[in-house]
């Protein structure tokens, strides 16, 4: 089309006759060869008699029609299109299947591009000052959208699937305990969601009762409420409180339910998609009880050295703890360093210790790994303790070491020494030796 | 193992032991400082001298291996003072050597014409001989004929004293043969030290190994003793061009021989030493060589020594019978025996004629 130009331009500055003549007979013989009278009994008129815009386009589904150029020279009278197919990742691919070249369609005539979905038949009705064409397709339109700007405005066109989860902060609570619940929708469809609606059941009994909202303010979504594709977002966020009344033993929540429809398709489609339901363990008065304490060796370690660290576990409850795990957060600073103690792990690299068999009421642990200071600071370990009682999992209250500080190391490494010593005590060799030649020649 | 004793007389024979010292730790001239001695047998070394400024000049000998007999600066290359000085220290020097323990034989370097080798050597062949019953031979060293009468007559009784003192044998080194070795003085004595070092040490070597075909100390003791008990030596280091043909030959030339001698017509023994890779030694070649010596020499003794990967070496032990060079040697040291004496009358005389003018005059005053 930049050649076609070019050579209009050409026509324009020489003004040679000869020339309009050639490219006349050329743009009759494009218009000839390329536009290909079709039937078109099957197919539905999308758009009737659309205003166009050089430039612009129109999305049918995950097609896209540009139109690039138009040509209004006497008598002949043509548009220039090109199809492109929208691909799911957002960008377009060309199917105009012409050689690389746009498909020019005469004034008052038809072109048919055969698409994976049946056929797009496009009319030209008018070329002048503006541009009417005529669309229709023998397959369902879902989706039709004018793109200003062509066909890199186009989007893809798909059905959107709502994963909706309801998630609990803790799952084994004491009367009293507050519970935060977090609804959240994640968009696993191709599709954008929009008119998403929430309908939630918060609790199913008595024993749990709303306590306040954290998310949205007053709970309340305002305004329409849409979700592109591969995007999550919290939809409610709140909190429950465990009753005085509240039974041992385990309770569910209520289940929440989420409406939406595609904000692709021409016809408007709901989908309804369900959460999971949270359970809640309400312990009882006599449960178990872990007391941790953690000890190192020393609270000032030079960079570069290493402290012990000491935890004693002890179950002063009156049922068992089953399967304990501590898992100790370590600060920046702080690296951990190993442990005699095989059955260690080390996730993100932070040590955890599961126990694999239960603590008995009074039962006592106790594990050290080492921790290598790395960087100069004042630092803490935290202690994130949980285990398993009846069907919940307990979580004993976050605990943190004292101040650890990590200062500069003014000890010499003995491996320093080496850096000075053996340079040296060759030199002294090398002396030495030439030194007792020399006398063993001293005369 | 051989035991070997190397005694370096005066400064020409100390010199010639500091080259062997020197050679033995590998020839460079830091080599003492990173490199141990190594001596193809178990050998020790003596450097004797009455100067102590020339056992300072020493480089590669051991300071516990310099005697030094005090007696001033050196004895003025008067071999009576020097007979004397050795009579005077005879037991210092005697109890060096004892000190060393039991040797298999002695080598002693001196030059014939100085003053503290020439007059000490001699002696100590026979102290050595007297107490020890090892063979002794000497690496005797005449000097420049240009460089007086004092020394062509010392090199006359020194050798004469030598013959007479029981040494086995008696190996020349001609100076005046080998100063084409340097552009001057200087480097002409170091070549021909060096010369010296490198035959004495291929000398040790083979007298001390396994050969291919065996000689050993008593073949050399053999040939030292034929005839005059004057010898020479001579050597050639073959390369990749020299055959082992042309190293015997080279050996037997003046290019290789440290004192001027017809190998083929003025030699009684002969000893022929060679040292090479199993490739270059032709047996073809060897046997021609050697038969050829051997019809002037009347018997020559072959000793091979097999090195891998070494070019030929070939060391040749010729005991003389006669010389032309021995003779014109003599003639002139007995010319300067004269010369001295009749200078030494003509001064007597001229005092004497001095003194005569005085007469029975008294001084006035």
């Amino acid at each position: 089309m930049s050649m076609f130009r070019e050579n209009m331009r050409g026509y324009h500055a020489d003004e040679s006759r000869f020339s309009v003549h050639i490219y006349i007979c050329i743009i009759l013989f494009l218009a000839v060869s390329f536009v290909t009278p079709h039937a078109a009994g099957a197919i539905t008129t999308v758009l009737q008699n659309e205003k166009f815009s050089k430039g612009d386009g129109y999305q049918i589904n995950n097609y896209a029609l540009e139109m690039t150029d138009t040509l209004v020279m006497g008598t002949t009278k043509m548009a220039f299109f090109r199809l492109y197919s929208v691909l799911e990742t957002g960008e377009t691919e060309e199917i105009t299947g012409n050689s690389g070249n746009p498909m020019g369609i005469e004034l008052n005539s038809s072109y048919i591009f055969n698409v994976p979905d049946g056929k797009i038949e496009v009319t030209l009705i008018d070329v002048g000052a503006n541009v009417y064409i005529k669309l229709g397709t023998d397959f369902d339109v879902k989706y039709g959208k004018y793109l200003y700007g062509g066909h890199n405005r186009a989007g893809y066109s798909g059905k959107p699937m709502i994963l909706l989860t309801k998630t609990v902060d803790k799952t084994s609570v004491r009367k009293g305990d507050t519970i935060q619940v977090t609804i959240s929708a994640a968009n696993l469809g191709k599709g954008a969601a929009a008119s998403i609606v929430l309908q939630d059941m918060q609790v199913q009994d008595n024993s749990l009762v709303f306590n306040r909202w954290i998310y949205p303010a007053g709970g309340v979504i305002v305004g329409e409420y849409a979700l592109d594709p591969e995007k999550s977002a919290p939809l409610q966020i709140y909190e429950l409180k465990v009753s005085e009344d509240a039974a041992p033993g385990n309770h569910t929540l209520g289940q929440a339910k989420v409406t939406y429809r595609s904000k692709s398709v021409v016809e408007t489609v709901t989908y309804t998609n369900f959460s999971s339901i949270p359970e809640i363990f309400v312990k009882g008065e006599a449960g178990a009880v872990l007391q941790i304490t953690l000890a190192l060796d020393t609270l000032a370690i030079p960079q570069g050295n290493t402290a012990k660290v000491t935890i004693n576990v002890e179950n002063t409850g009156k049922l068992k703890a089953e399967s304990v795990s501590i898992e100790s957060i370590l600060p920046d600073g702080l690296v951990y360093a190993g442990s005699p103690d095989e059955s260690i792990s080390v996730v993100k690299g932070n040590p955890i210790k599961k126990f694999t068999s239960a603590l008995d009421p009074l039962d006592k642990r106790e594990f050290t790994y080492s921790v290598k200071a790395s960087k100069i600071g004042e630092y803490k370990i935290v202690l994130n303790t949980s285990h398993r009682e009846g069907a919940g999992v307990s979580f004993a209250p976050e605990q943190s070491s004292d101040t650890i500080y990590v200062g500069e190391n003014t000890a010499i490494n003995p491996a320093d020494y080496l850096i000075y010593i053996v340079p040296l005590a060759i030199v002294i060799g090398i002396g030495g030796w030439i030194y007792w030649r020399h006398n063993q020649f001293k005369y | 193992m051989l035991n070997v004793l190397l005694i370096g007389a005066g400064q020409c024979g100390n010199r010639i032991l500091d080259a062997v010292n020197k050679e033995s730790f590998g020839g460079g001239k830091l080599s003492k400082y990173y490199s141990w001695q190594k001596f193809p047998t178990r050998v020790e070394t003596i450097a004797v001298n009455t100067a102590v400024n020339d056992l300072k000049e020493l480089k590669y000998t051991k300071a516990k291996d310099r005697i030094h007999i005090p007696y001033l600066h050196g004895v003025g290359a008067n071999r009576n003072v020097g007979k004397q000085c050795f009579i005077d220290n005879k037991d210092y020097v005697m109890r060096a050597v004892a000190e060393r323990g039991d040797f298999d034989v002695a080598f002693i370097a001196t030059s014939t014409a100085g003053g503290t080798g020439s007059s000490f050597t001699p002696l100590l062949v026979s102290a050595l001989k007297e107490r020890y019953s090892f063979p002794i031979y000497v690496f005797a060293v005449l000097p420049f004929r240009e460089e007086g009468t004092i020394y062509l007559q010392n090199t006359a009784f020194c050798l004469k004293e030598l013959r007479e003192s029981g040494a086995e044998g008696i190996i020349l080194v001609d100076n005046q043969f080998l100063r084409h070795l340097g552009s001057d003085i200087e480097t002409a004595y170091d070549r021909i030290n060096e010369a010296i070092a490198e035959r004495i040490l291929f000398l040790f070597k083979s007298l001390d190994s396994e050969m291919m075909m065996v000689t050993d100390l008593g073949d050399f003791k053999t040939v030292m003793t034929s005839g005059i008990r004057l010898a020479t030596v001579g050597f050639s280091r073959g390369d990749k061009e020299i055959s082992v043909k042309s190293a015997i030959r080279n050996s037997l030339s003046s290019s290789g021989l440290l004192f001027s001698l017809d190998a083929y017509t003025e030699s009684s023994r002969a000893m022929i030493i060679i040292e090479a890779d199993k490739k270059y030694l032709n047996i073809d070649d060897i046997t021609t060589e050697v038969d050829r010596l051997t019809t002037g020499a009347g018997h020559v003794f072959k000793g091979i020594l097999v090195r891998n990967k070494a070019y030929p070496s070939v060391l040749s032990v010729l005991a003389i019978t006669s010389g032309k060079e021995l003779d014109n040697l003599y003639d002139a040291a007995v010319d300067a025996v004269e010369r001295e004496r009749r200078k030494k009358e003509d001064a007597a005389r001229q005092v004497e004629s001095m003194m005569g003018k005085i007469g029975k005059l008294e001084a006035q005053y």
